[in-house]
């Protein structure tokens, strides 16, 4: 049983369709008139996936995410550039289904990647363990030295989670003004010494870093306009602003970003009740 | 043994490692690069007073551990168990397959996320408040125990990534010695306890443990008000 990636899914849908009537012999798919879009989608999504992707990918894989968080996203994109067919469940935070808790009982937190009977919690190690897993389009540089450089900004980005919780937290007009003074420190130093004069952190193309960033490209500006204080922006960060943009333009990452409005709605829902937090 | 075979490739390189005798972060690579039979230079950084070397070499966090290779320097404990295991192949740390390679890091992570802030605040608080973060603590030495079921190690036969990164249990019972507290028991935690043994009976583990009387006296001065809790 082949297992058809989503974009080569819906092509052969459109030909499916399409197809000439047969008299009862079956007409070799081979023959049927494709555009030439659709065939040349068809032929790209085959050629990013090694031959033997349908082997590991039988083995059915799930990802257990929220729709709103981050940390979901990055996995989402992980799974998408590499070309792997996925079934996405949503998880009602205040109501954990059974598989996410059996899965990932040390926490209990998405997303949660099943992989076969395999399950991998926490996303910067399901983000690895489908780097190693599926190994082309790699999103982590070949060289040891280079993806110790990669893992130690991704541990620098997390920590620094702290001050921009803060940021998104603060109250009163002197923890604001200390908040977004320490966010534009961190946000300078990822823009001078991870980002430099790159296009994207992982250089040409994303990386992995990119992908855990990537919720300044599309979150970040919502807390800010819930917070009322813009720092992001190409005055004061053009480098990084520039990244923002260039990030969102990647397909990949386009076609797999929540909607915006409803994004702020529920930010503001939980800003206002004072319960803000982007994974539980 | 692959330790002896060593000595020529590394007579090439430069390995520096620069730490502090009670960190269980600096500890966590002497043990990698020793399990691997790396040749290198200590460097004990007294942290009042940095040195240029480290200045240079960690920049924005002027932190220790900083393993500095051929004159690049790789910072962050478990990136460099990490670089250290990519670098010299043998005697592996991590596992090969990336789902074990993956519950590997999980359990790393687990301990520097959870248990080490846990036995940070639990050094640092009093009274009942104390009581509850012990309580805390106990909830993950039971979760760890229950992934470590009946094997030798966390990382199976012998010491891998997992215990390397578990040093901080170390840490746990010489504070709790120093500082009388009752968190992890042979009572409590048969399991565990036995693991922690075996631990720190491992040749090569047991060499890079800080010494004992000092490490205790060091805990007692630096967290020392706190009053027992029973």
């Amino acid at each position: 049983m082949r297992l058809i990636l989503e974009e080569g899914r819906s092509t052969l849908r459109t030909m499916l369709k399409t197809r000439p009537k047969s008299n009862g012999f079956p007409i070799h798919f081979s023959n049927w008139k494709l555009t030439t879009a659709q065939a040349k989608r068809l032929h790209l999504a085959r050629r990013t996936r090694p031959p033997h992707l349908e082997l590991i990918t039988m083995a059915g894989v799930k990802l257990l995410g929220f729709w709103a968080s981050p940390f979901s996203h990055r996995v989402i994109w992980a799974l998408k550039l590499k070309g792997v067919s996925y079934e996405y469940i949503e998880e009602d935070l205040s109501n954990k289904s059974q598989l996410l808790i059996h899965n990932n009982p040390a926490d209990k937190q998405i997303p949660v990647l099943i992989h076969g009977d395999k399950a991998v919690a926490e996303s910067l190690v399901i983000l690895e363990y489908i780097d190693e897993t599926w190994p082309h389009n790699p999103l982590l540089p070949k060289g040891a030295y280079e993806r110790a450089t990669a893992r130690f900004w991704i541990k620098f980005a997390v920590e620094k989670g702290a001050t921009f919780y803060a940021f998104y937290n603060s109250n009163t007009g002197e923890e604001q003004e200390k908040a977004t003074k320490e966010t534009v420190e961190v946000l300078k130093i990822i823009e001078e010494e991870a980002l430099g004069d790159e296009k994207f952190f992982g250089g040409e193309d994303i990386g992995l870093l990119d992908l855990v960033l990537g919720w300044f490209a599309h979150w970040f500006d919502i807390i800010e306009e819930l917070v009322g204080v813009k720092v992001l922006d190409a005055s004061k960060l053009p480098r990084l602003h520039a990244w923002t943009e260039n990030f969102k333009e990647v397909p990949v990452i386009k076609e797999n970003l929540p909607d915006r409005s409803k994004l702020l709605a529920y930010f503001k829902h939980k800003y206002f009740a004072h319960l803000p937090s982007l994974d539980n | 043994m692959a330790a002896i075979s060593l000595q020529t490739e590394t007579m090439a390189e430069e390995v520096k490692l620069f730490g502090t005798w009670a960190s269980v972060f600096s500890r966590r690579i002497e043990v990698a690069l020793k399990l691997k039979g790396v040749q290198f230079e200590y460097i004990e950084e007294n942290l009042s007073n940095k040195s240029p070397a480290l200045l240079k070499y960690n920049p924005l966090h002027k932190k220790i551990p900083v393993l500095v290779h051929n004159g690049k320097p790789v910072a962050e404990s478990l990136v460099i168990l990490e670089y250290i295991d990519e670098t010299w192949k043998h005697n592996p740390i991590l596992p090969t397959d990336p789902y074990e390679k993956a519950m590997a890091r999980f359990w790393a992570k687990y301990m520097d996320d959870k248990l080490l802030p846990a036995a940070i605040k639990v050094a640092m608080s009093k009274g009942e408040e104390q009581k509850g973060v012990i309580e805390e603590i106990q909830k993950q030495l039971k979760t760890l125990e229950s992934e470590l079921k009946e094997k030798k190690f966390f990382g199976g036969e012998s010491l891998g990534f997992v215990d390397i990164a578990a040093n901080t249990i170390v840490w746990l019972v010489v504070a709790q010695e120093a500082l009388g507290m009752e968190i992890l028991t042979e009572e409590k935690f048969p399991v565990l306890h036995g693991w922690y043994q075996r631990l720190v009976d491992d040749a090569v583990f047991k060499e890079c443990m800080p010494p004992r009387e000092q490490h205790l006296s060091f805990v007692k001065v630096r967290f020392g008000s706190s009053t027992p809790s029973k």
